[in-house]
């Protein structure tokens, strides 16, 4: 690997969670999600290859990115009307306020110890929701609740573990 | 998050908002303070779920990926066990049945550039970079075997590979009854069943050649598809009707004399002579109307002298290798007369007496020509881009030397190209372009033998046995280094002349 590519690739690395945040923004498919990852990698590759730094990486990486999953949904004949002016949107969004590698790291360190200290049930509904990707209607079924019930209780719980991990960020024990 | 913005962004994603519903969104993203907090949900609920699954690793309970249904209130399908998470790929990548591995050279996987070594498998479902450098050969676990040319970005699929760009040849073992083995790229899909054959593809075409066995080659956008078995190819672009090209013969070969290959270019002083040419009398400087002067005097006796010589050689062509030049920095052997004027300026005003003195000796004349897009970029520099469908393209810098110059000899430097395989029309469009052209290729592919040479460095006129059977029509020319810059001095020299004149018809 040429140094340019190298130090281009470390930067990458150190940025993925913010353009894969970015990404899942745009499709909740994790797998489409990672494949983007990689062609905006292989755009990177093909800069560093003819000699161009490319400086301002995330801005970069979403705009890559965010033309790779338009041009995903234009094949797969999902493309939408407002798909480009949302996605444009989000990033923007994204853009105010981008978050650093050390923050993104410091957040990733807390929450997995808040949820560490959240009870197994409450744990449990969170990864059939948002690892699983169980519906609401699922859910009921398995807790045998109904749906708004099952959503307060995702709420409240993503609430405390909100909470938790801004808690840690702030030096002080949220929970 | 604002409730109401985290439901319209999710509802969004799935393609169930209504009107006001979007509008509603897209006023709340254009609020910069309510955007940031969506920003800032969007990284918590990402966040949430890399902890999810790193907690359920450390747990030892692998993380099972089920298929998102499209309507949300349908119950999903039984899970699909997970792979391992990648140290990038931070979700499953898609599973692949039959294992791949680096049978030669080496691979990047996109994503973070780890390089996979000869002998080592491929992850399931990732991109693949072949850096430039040596080609790699992939094999899949039934024994299917895939060379991949440098600069090729390809995907291990369940059946075969995407081919995103760049080129590869596949030995393709048998798949038996139910089995199949393709090749997709963003026109085509090339369906196999145990054969040899080369794909190139880039964002414009993709470019089929069979060697061996038979493929079906089908254009995505509109399903028309052609049947092509070995010795015939074909170019898939976004129209136009899927040709079935196949060797032919071409113009009249008889003519067995040797070929002069001359270069125009020596490693001598650049001062005041740039593109470091020959025949620049000492002391001048090519940038000044006086040098250019003497520069296009010294060539045009240069060119006399030349052609006499190369008559009593007994040749009947000069095939001039670089008119261009040595571009420093950047490129040799540019291959593109057409540029002469923008890359040579000193040689555009010189060349066509030199030329002149060949064609009014008898001898055919001929240049150099590169498969590839000459571009200018922005930072001034001139760069070589590999276009799979370069056939317009080799025709229209072939044209423009034949208008220029008389010339009827091109060869056609393949070297250049990922997997060394010209597009399967590239030939005939030259020939189209300057009807009676003899056509040197460097790598020829299926479609290209009899309808053109094929370059040849093995120091024996004998054809190969395999090749004579499966392309009767084949010729094939010998490189045969002279040794000496002023005279034909190898002793071989007369040994192959006389080789070359025994196989004459």
């Amino acid at each position: 690997m040429s140094d340019v590519l190298a130090a281009m690739s470390a930067r990458f690395l150190a940025n993925r969670h913010e353009l894969m945040a970015y990404l899942m923004s745009l499709d909740p498919d994790p797998v489409l999600a990672e494949d983007i990852l990689q062609e905006v990698w292989l755009a990177l590759a093909k800069e560093a290859a003819e000699g161009r730094l490319i400086h301002q990486l995330p801005a970069w990486c979403r705009a890559v990115g965010r033309h790779a999953w338009i041009k995903q949904r234009r094949a797969q004949r999902r493309e939408r009307p407002d798909d480009a002016a949302v996605a444009e949107l989000l990033d923007r969004a994204f853009a105010q306020e981008p978050r650093e590698p050390e923050a993104w790291s410091q957040q990733l360190q807390a929450l997995r110890s808040c949820l560490e200290r959240l009870g197994a049930p409450a744990r449990h509904l969170l990864q059939r929701r948002y690892v699983d990707d169980a519906d609401t209607a699922t859910l009921a079924g398995e807790l045998a609740a109904a749906e708004e019930t099952v959503l307060m209780r995702l709420s409240r719980v993503r609430g405390r573990l909100r909470q938790c991990v801004e808690g840690r960020l702030g030096g002080a024990d949220g929970t | 998050m604002e409730p109401d913005a985290g439901e319209l962004l999710a509802r969004w994603r799935l393609g169930i908002l209504d009107a006001a519903e979007l509008d509603q969104l897209q006023r709340i993203l254009r609020d910069p303070q309510r955007a940031a907090a969506v920003a800032d949900d969007i990284r918590f609920d990402y966040a949430m779920r890399d902890g999810l699954r790193q907690h359920a690793a450390s747990q030892q309970r692998i993380p099972v990926w089920r298929p998102r249904a499209r309507r949300w209130w349908l119950t999903l399908a039984a899970g699909i066990a997970a792979l391992l998470l990648l140290a990038i790929g931070l979700w499953p990548a898609r599973a692949a049945p039959g294992t791949w591995e680096v049978a030669t050279g080496s691979v990047q996987l996109a994503g973070d550039g780890a390089a996979i070594q000869q002998g080592t498998r491929i992850p399931d479902g990732r991109t693949l970079l072949v850096a430039n450098g040596p080609d790699a050969a992939l094999r899949r676990s039934d024994g299917t075997v895939v060379q991949v040319a440098a600069g090729t970005t390809a995907r291990l699929a369940a059946d075969g590979i995407v081919l995103r760009s760049g080129a590869v040849a596949c030995n393709v073992v048998p798949q038996g009854s139910g089995g199949r083995f393709a090749i997709t790229t963003d026109r085509a899909v090339v369906t196999v069943h145990g054969t040899v054959f080369s794909v190139g593809a880039d964002a414009e075409a993709t470019a089929v050649s069979v060697d061996a066995g038979a493929v079906a080659v089908e254009r995505l956008v509109d399903g028309s598809a052609v049947q092509l078995s070995a010795g015939r190819g074909t170019l898939v672009r976004a129209t136009g009707p899927l040709a079935d090209v196949g060797s032919a013969p071409g113009p009249d070969w008889s003519d067995r004399r040797p070929v002069a290959l001359v270069r125009l270019w020596a490693a001598v002083d650049t001062t005041g002579n740039p593109r470091s040419y020959a025949h620049v009398p000492a002391q001048t400087d090519l940038a000044t109307p006086t040098g250019r002067a003497a520069f296009r005097a010294a060539l045009a006796d240069e060119g006399a002298e030349l052609a006499g010589r190369l008559v009593r050689a007994g040749c009947q062509a000069a095939l001039i290798w670089d008119v261009e030049g040595h571009q420093a920095g950047s490129i040799m052997y540019v291959g593109d007369p057409t540029r002469l004027g923008d890359l040579a300026p000193e040689m555009d005003a010189a060349i066509d007496p030199y030329v002149a003195a060949l064609a009014a000796a008898g001898l055919r004349t001929g240049v150099l020509l590169r498969p590839e897009r000459l571009e200018r970029g922005a930072d001034g520099a001139w760069r070589q881009q590999p276009i799979v469908d370069h056939g317009a393209h080799l025709a229209a810098k072939a044209a423009y030397a034949h208008r220029r110059w008389g010339c009827t000899l091109f060869f056609l430097n393949s070297a250049v190209l990922p997997g060394r395989r010209l597009a399967p029309d590239a030939v005939a469009a030259v020939q189209a372009a300057v009807p009676g052209a003899l056509v040197i290729c460097e790598h020829p592919g299926p479609t290209d033998w009899g309808r053109a040479g094929g370059w040849s460095i093995a120091p024996t006129a004998a054809m190969d046995g395999d090749l004579a059977l499966r392309h009767p029509g084949a010729i094939r020319v010998v490189y045969q280094p002279s040794g000496s810059e002023r005279g034909i001095v190898d002793p071989r020299h007369d040994v192959l002349l006389r080789e070359v004149a025994d196989l004459a018809p």
